[in-house]
């Protein structure tokens, strides 16, 4: 098990390495001199020759593609990605404070995922071609067919504007009291986990539906074991199982759509510190947070497998 | 297949003839239409597309360029406007019929792109085999392991916003989950025998390629690009509606919810009547996708 994770974190090196050369390229062919954004000035605004070759050498521009590559790689590592053109802040520690944000976000909107579709995808497999499973297939469509960020919209003008129930924009603090902190995750953590929880329900039905028709099930059944022990003891351990390793690839999805969520609801996370860097071309910022959101999907994923390996006897009781 | 080749190998003998492939997809065709949400899909997206393709035919207004600063934000049922107009004073069900054109033809494009280009990945990585097939793999589940929107984003960052570019990051984003699935296809089909004896024939590599092994994979690859039409709009729209995506002048579903936006708590229809557009669009394409799986499936096909 040891050697799993080890092997599995020396897997993420490669991936993390052509992620951070793809988004480094990408941001390196990008026209615009980086020069005159870290001045702040238009390119027609005259600048002294001196103050230019000064910036450019304190940039490190002045070295070629793969050099400055090598730097950014090597800065990464120690958690430095530079500083940022606009607000001249060091971008690691810009990113780690919106982190937490991000973080819960997800959490929630996990949480919520996991708290729907469990149940009703279980409900539509066990009472397979009935009224519940037509209905809880049909509403599993919707929800993937929904753009999740017009969901967001629809539950503002609900919630917020109509009703006035709950608030629209911004994050509440935990110390400003457990109301004030629930009331503001409850659109956005909804918005984003609903959407999950739709693929989720659609998986965990036709993954049970397959374990349903195996003969264990059915010896299971003629044993005289209660239905009820049948489907939460036998069934489901095995029905999840395959539901967890695709979990994993979902977070992805979620974190993406972060970026539109936190957009939205004016949520301080990392997502919505990348859509206001594009917009103010601050590439090292945009560069920074790509990485981390990437490394943390990565480091999810990690996890995620790791459970995968805890529950499936053959990678868990593997020697070597 | 040219007349040349026919010649001098007797159809039937081989087995690109032989086999009724018309029956087959007769087969595919009778069992989707048993399936009726598969077949109401089908008509929705049918009523969709001829409304946008032929959007001159059922609105008077242009979309981008009747502004009427004295008729703006007029409620749906207006007279004259259907749906009601916009902050610019145009004709909402104009925007609407024009924005699925985009919308549609965006999904359509980087579905059809990200197929083509996986396909043969796909097919050159299964066939071929060795450390090709090594390499290629390892790539493409590099690409399946990132957080797509967020390469999507970052990708639009560093391109510009057009629509070309949404085109060209959905697809870089698109093709590893066709590249797999291709793959594993032609796996299953090159140890069958009729792809051995086509080998024996002399065939060359590429007329097996898309000849024998191809035609007997179309369908789970059918199946994907359909969910990858709907994925496609519904990503398109999300950077649309970030201001990343197409000119902002241009008719689109992703536009008209980010112009929206502004009016949420006065002229919510703004909102409500284009994410409804996408959300009809996406969900047929998915009954219809669904409908396609079960349909190809054999252990369902009676």
């Amino acid at each position: 098990m040891r050697i799993y994770i080890i092997r599995r974190l020396l897997q993420m090196i490669p991936t993390l390495l052509i992620i951070s050369f793809m988004i480094f390229g990408l941001l390196y062919l990008t026209p615009g001199d980086p020069v005159f954004l870290m001045l702040g000035a238009g390119e027609s605004q005259s600048i002294s020759p001196e103050t230019y070759e000064m910036v450019r050498k304190d940039l490190g521009l002045d070295q070629p593609f793969f050099v400055r590559y090598l730097n950014f790689v090597k800065g990464a590592v120690t958690g430095d990605l530079g500083e940022s053109y606009v607000t001249r802040q060091d971008v690691f520690s810009e990113i780690m404070a919106r982190m937490p944000a991000t973080l819960q976000l997800t959490f929630c909107a996990m949480l919520i995922s996991v708290l729907v579709s469990i149940p009703l995808g279980i409900l539509a497999a066990v009472k397979h071609n009935s009224i519940w499973d037509n209905i809880s297939t049909f509403l599993a469509t919707i929800g993937v067919s929904l753009p999740k960020f017009w969901f967001a919209l629809v539950l503002i003008i609900v919630f917020s504007l109509k009703l006035g129930w709950l608030p629209s924009k911004g994050i509440g603090y935990l110390e400003e009291g457990l109301g004030t902190y629930l009331s503001h995750m409850a659109l956005p953590a909804i918005s984003l986990g609903l959407g999950l929880a739709a693929t989720q329900t659609r998986m965990i039905r036709s993954s049970m539906l397959d374990v349903l028709g195996q003969d264990y099930i059915r010896f299971a059944r003629s044993k005289g074991l209660k239905e009820k022990i049948v489907i939460l003891g036998h069934a489901m351990k095995n029905a999840l199982i395959p539901v967890v390793t695709v979990f994993g690839s979902e977070v992805g999805g979620l974190l993406g759509g972060a970026v539109v969520t936190e957009t939205i609801f004016a949520w301080p996370g990392v997502g919505r510190l990348i859509v206001n860097s594009i917009g103010k071309r601050d590439y090292p910022m945009i560069q920074g947070a790509t990485l981390m959101l990437c490394t943390l999907f990565l480091l999810i994923n990690l996890l995620v497998d790791i459970c995968y390996a805890g529950l499936n006897p053959k990678i868990r009781l593997e020697k070597k | 297949m040219n007349n040349e080749q026919k010649k001098d190998l007797p159809a039937g003998v081989i087995g690109e003839e032989a086999l009724s492939a018309s029956s087959y997809w007769k087969d595919i065709a009778r069992s989707f239409c048993k399936n009726k949400i598969a077949v109401v899909g089908l008509v929705l997206l049918a009523v969709i597309v001829v409304l946008c393709a032929g959007a001159p035919l059922f609105t008077s207004y242009d979309p981008v360029l009747d502004m009427n600063p004295s008729e703006n934000l007029l409620p749906p049922g207006s007279e004259g406007h259907l749906l009601g107009t916009d902050d610019y004073g145009r004709d909402l069900w104009s925007r609407l019929l024009y924005g699925g054109r985009t919308s549609m033809l965006t999904g359509a494009i980087v579905a059809i792109v990200s197929a083509a280009a996986g396909v043969v990945i796909g097919c050159v990585s299964g066939y071929f085999g060795g450390l090709l097939d090594s390499l290629l793999m390892r790539f493409t589940d590099i690409m399946l392991s990132f957080p797509f929107l967020i390469i999507a984003i970052a990708i639009m960052a560093a391109l510009g916003a057009s629509q070309k570019n949404v085109v060209l990051a959905l697809a870089i984003i698109g093709w590893p989950g066709f590249a797999r699935l291709t793959r594993s296809q032609v796996l299953a089909l090159k140890e069958q025998e009729y792809v051995e004896s086509a080998r024996v024939a002399g065939f060359k590599n590429a007329r097996i390629i898309f000849n024998h092994i191809l035609p007997n994979a179309m369908g789970p690859i059918i199946v994907q690009l359909t969910l990858a039409v709907g994925n496609a709009i519904l990503s398109a729209a999300s950077l649309n509606f970030l201001g990343m995506g197409v000119d902002s002048t241009l008719p689109d579903w992703g536009v008209m919810l980010n112009q929206g936006r502004n009016y949420l708590q006065t002229h919510s229809y703004l909102t409500t009547v284009p994410g409804i557009a996408i959300s009809l669009t996406v969900l047929a394409m998915n009954w219809v996708g669904d409908g396609l799986r079960d349909a190809f499936d054999p252990r369902l096909r009676k």
